[in-house]
């Protein structure tokens, strides 16, 4: 990556619920930046605190949900940093769909049912200044291209309803990106989708950062979906980045006993030779993730890890460097013990 | 494997009606199944592998009597399960099981385990009360779940949880094959190895046959003995699972083997995307499902509807161009 300054930078972020049940901290103390042009993929199992990341840079916590402690420095080339931990409504709502764009799971759920889907391109722009209501409309038919759907100037006419999930997910990427944003967060946008309309969105995905050198984060619980599509991987857990680095370093020598498990659970991993009969049972993982409103002193994958010693119960690992020349860094006090050819 | 399926499925159509709209404009009906057919043998695992919308749920409805084909037929045993009368639908939904994609969704909220698990043994008026018990508690142990389980409900579990407690409910009738309908989508990659673990080591201790219904293939790569490759209602190859994997024959298997991230193979250049076009469904009523995305078709694709052929003793392909695979015959 060029040595610019990041698009985004995450310091020290520690997001609370305020619940029933007493205080979940859902994110605990994570740390990370994105580079312009840079793919991030952040990915953990369900409940590992992904969304609830990416809702606090765009500002969207639920209201029992609250910033902690920390920083998410948002800086678009060309303009003022801004703190998106403490910035006032206001800005951030100039910010969400104008310098951070966003791409949800379910398009269906986002689009306006009752409005073509030109007119809600167009909006967008409207409303973040970009252009008049006529200038929109034009611009609105660019965008369907450059997010591949054929014969755009007939397609600003449709509907949502008109549309396949894999179309409805491109005109949702067309929204996003509409005010040319700097940072595009993509939360589960291909999980409902089919692997062969998936493999066309992140086509689509990568041909936007090259070509506009927006900076995007993309969450997503499928490991074998990022390695070839991202740039760097950062691993959650039970609310804390476990493991990060270059993507092909995490997928084939992870540092970190829980990104390893995870790995040696896919299927994909296990399929032998044709011939050689029925392969060996699926590796699987002991237990489940800690409740988040009672954190367990130490490492909070100690109580499921094959590997864990006295210390990962009481000391508290941070993330440190397994591999500084590419940037791998654990949050297992243990990595050392971890043969590096794990996993490949 | 016995000269003879299990289950047998013929020529099976579904087509659903639209109803008319409020406007009394008639939407289009839906074809979901279009001469489905394909054999499970006792013991087996079939993989029903489809992206969604491609009709594997309606098979699987077909396959235990909760949907009603338009044509065609489902036989077990060679006997036509449409046509049981008397006590014999009974028999047949003990012999049969279904368990589902959304646990939470498939389990009554207001039982506790111990009567979801027992309710199939109830209602078949399987065994004594006493009788009933002990074998709820030797049905949550086989799908690894204590006898603390018993007494509570279902909302109380996790999960993967949930899905044992499905299959535990499928299992206590004593069938002889199980239609999973994506048994581990809406599972976290831990939990599905663990439930995928427990359908494999089923089939082993009971000699259950399966259905396993996934839009996952490398899920169905590990987990099953033969696949059903399906596309828009219709069956486009049949094959084992480890032929199919290093030699798939038909240009949508090519396509989705060459797509599944993590199974790409090292020498198999990128895809090219697939053009927009193609994200609209082809006329149906002509030609080959697959035609506006396959990098074979030729002009004969768009009006002649390729049947499923016999293409080597154990492979089934519908594709109007063999010479495709035929060196690999
Ligand atoms: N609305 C909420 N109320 C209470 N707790 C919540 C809420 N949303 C999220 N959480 C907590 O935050 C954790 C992380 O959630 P989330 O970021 O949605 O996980 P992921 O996207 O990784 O599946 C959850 O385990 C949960 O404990
Ligand atoms: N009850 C129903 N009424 C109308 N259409 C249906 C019904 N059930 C399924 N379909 C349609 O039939 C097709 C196949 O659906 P389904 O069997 O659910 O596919 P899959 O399980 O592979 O996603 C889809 O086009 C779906 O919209
Ligand atoms: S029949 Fe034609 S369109 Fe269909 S798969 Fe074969 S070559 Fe392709
Ligand atoms: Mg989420
Ligand atoms: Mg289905």
């Amino acid at each position: 990556m060029a040595a610019s300054c990041p698009a985004l930078v995450v310091e020290g972020l520690n997001i609370h619920f305020h619940t029933r049940r007493g205080v979940v901290h859902a994110v605990d103390d994570v740390t990370f930046d994105i580079a312009p042009g840079e793919i991030v993929a952040l990915v953990g199992e369900s409940g590992s605190g992904k969304s609830v990341t990416s809702l606090s840079i765009m500002g969207l916590l639920p209201r029992i949900g609250h910033i902690a402690g920390g920083r998410l420095v948002f800086q678009p080339a060309g303009h003022a940093p801004v703190d998106l931990a403490t910035a006032p409504e206001k800005v951030l709502r100039k910010i969400r769909g104008g310098g951070i764009g966003m791409i949800f799971q379910e398009p269906m759920t986002s689009l306006n049912p009752a409005m073509t889907v030109g007119e809600q391109i167009a909006e967008a722009l409207v409303l973040h200044h970009q252009a008049d209501r006529r200038a929109a409309l034009a611009r609105a038919a660019d965008l369907l291209a450059a997010v591949g759907i054929a014969r755009p100037r007939e397609r600003v006419g449709s509907y949502p309803h008109q549309m396949s999930g894999g179309m409805r997910q491109r005109v949702m990427i067309a929204i996003a990106i509409a005010c040319r944003p700097a940072l595009l967060i993509a939360d589960e946008p291909t999980t409902a989708l089919d692997v062969t309309t998936q493999a066309q969105i992140l086509e689509i995905l990568q041909r936007l950062r090259r070509d506009t050198g927006m900076a995007i984060l993309f969450i997503t619980h499928n490991l074998s979906l990022v390695e070839a599509f991202a740039d760097r991987i950062m691993v959650m857990y039970a609310g804390q980045v476990v493991e990060c680095g270059n993507a092909r370093d995490v997928m084939t020598a992870p540092r970190h006993p829980y990104t390893k498990a995870l790995l040696d659970c896919l299927p994909v991993r296990h399929l032998g030779r044709p011939g050689d009969g029925a392969p060996p049972e699926l590796p699987t993982i002991p237990g489940h993730p800690p409740d988040l409103a009672h954190r367990p002193a130490g490492c909070a994958y100690a109580m499921r890890c094959d590997r864990a010693h006295d210390a990962c119960r009481t000391g508290h690992p941070d993330l440190q460097m397994a591999d500084a020349a590419h940037g791998h860094a654990t949050r297992c006090i243990a990595w050392r013990e971890m043969s590096v050819a794990a996993g490949a | 494997m016995s000269a003879f399926p299990l289950l047998s499925v013929r020529d099976l159509g579904v087509t659903f009606h639209a109803p008319r709209t409020l406007l009394g404009r008639r939407a289009r009906n839906v074809q979901a199944l279009d001469k489905i057919s394909f054999d499970i043998h006792a013991g087996e695992i079939v993989g029903i592998l489809g992206e969604s919308g491609s009709g594997k749920t309606t098979v699987g409805r077909c396959m235990v009597r909760l949907q009603q084909p338009t044509t065609g037929h489902v036989s077990f045993e060679g006997r036509d399960i449409q046509a049981l009368s008397g006590a014999d639908p009974g028999w047949y939904c003990r012999q049969v099981q279904m368990i589902f994609q959304d646990p939470a969704a498939s389990l009554n909220p207001r039982l506790r385990v111990r009567d979801i698990v027992a309710e199939g043994l109830d209602i078949h008026r399987i065994g004594t009360r006493e009788s009933r018990r002990e074998a709820v508690i030797d049905l949550l142990a086989s799908v690894g779940l204590g006898a603390d389980a018993l007494m509570r409900f279902a909302h109380e579990f996790s999960g993967g949880q949930r899905q044992r407690i499905g299959i535990a409910r499928a299992l206590a009738v004593g069938p002889r094959l199980i239609v999973a309908d994506e048994p581990v989508s809406a599972l976290d990659v831990s939990v599905q190895a663990k439930v995928i673990n427990l359908l494999r080591g089923l089939r082993e201790r009971l000699g259950l046959a399966m259905a396993f219904i996934s839009h996952d293939l490398p899920a169905v790569m590990f987990l099953c003995d033969r696949v059903v490759i399906m596309y828009l209602g219709r069956v486009m190859e049949i094959a084992p699972t480890g032929a199919f994997r290093t030699q798939p024959f038909h240009p949508y298997s090519r396509t989705l083997l060459a797509l599944a991230p993590g199974l790409r193979h090292g020498g198999e250049g990128r895809i090219p995307p697939t053009p927009d076009h193609a994200t609209a469904a082809p006329d149906l009523h002509h030609g080959c499902a697959f035609r506006n995305r396959c990098p074979h078709a030729v002009a004969a694709c768009a009006t002649v509807v390729p049947p499923l052929q016999q293409v080597t003793p154990q492979r089934w392909v519908a594709c109007l161009r063999p010479e495709i695979f035929h060196d690999a015959c």
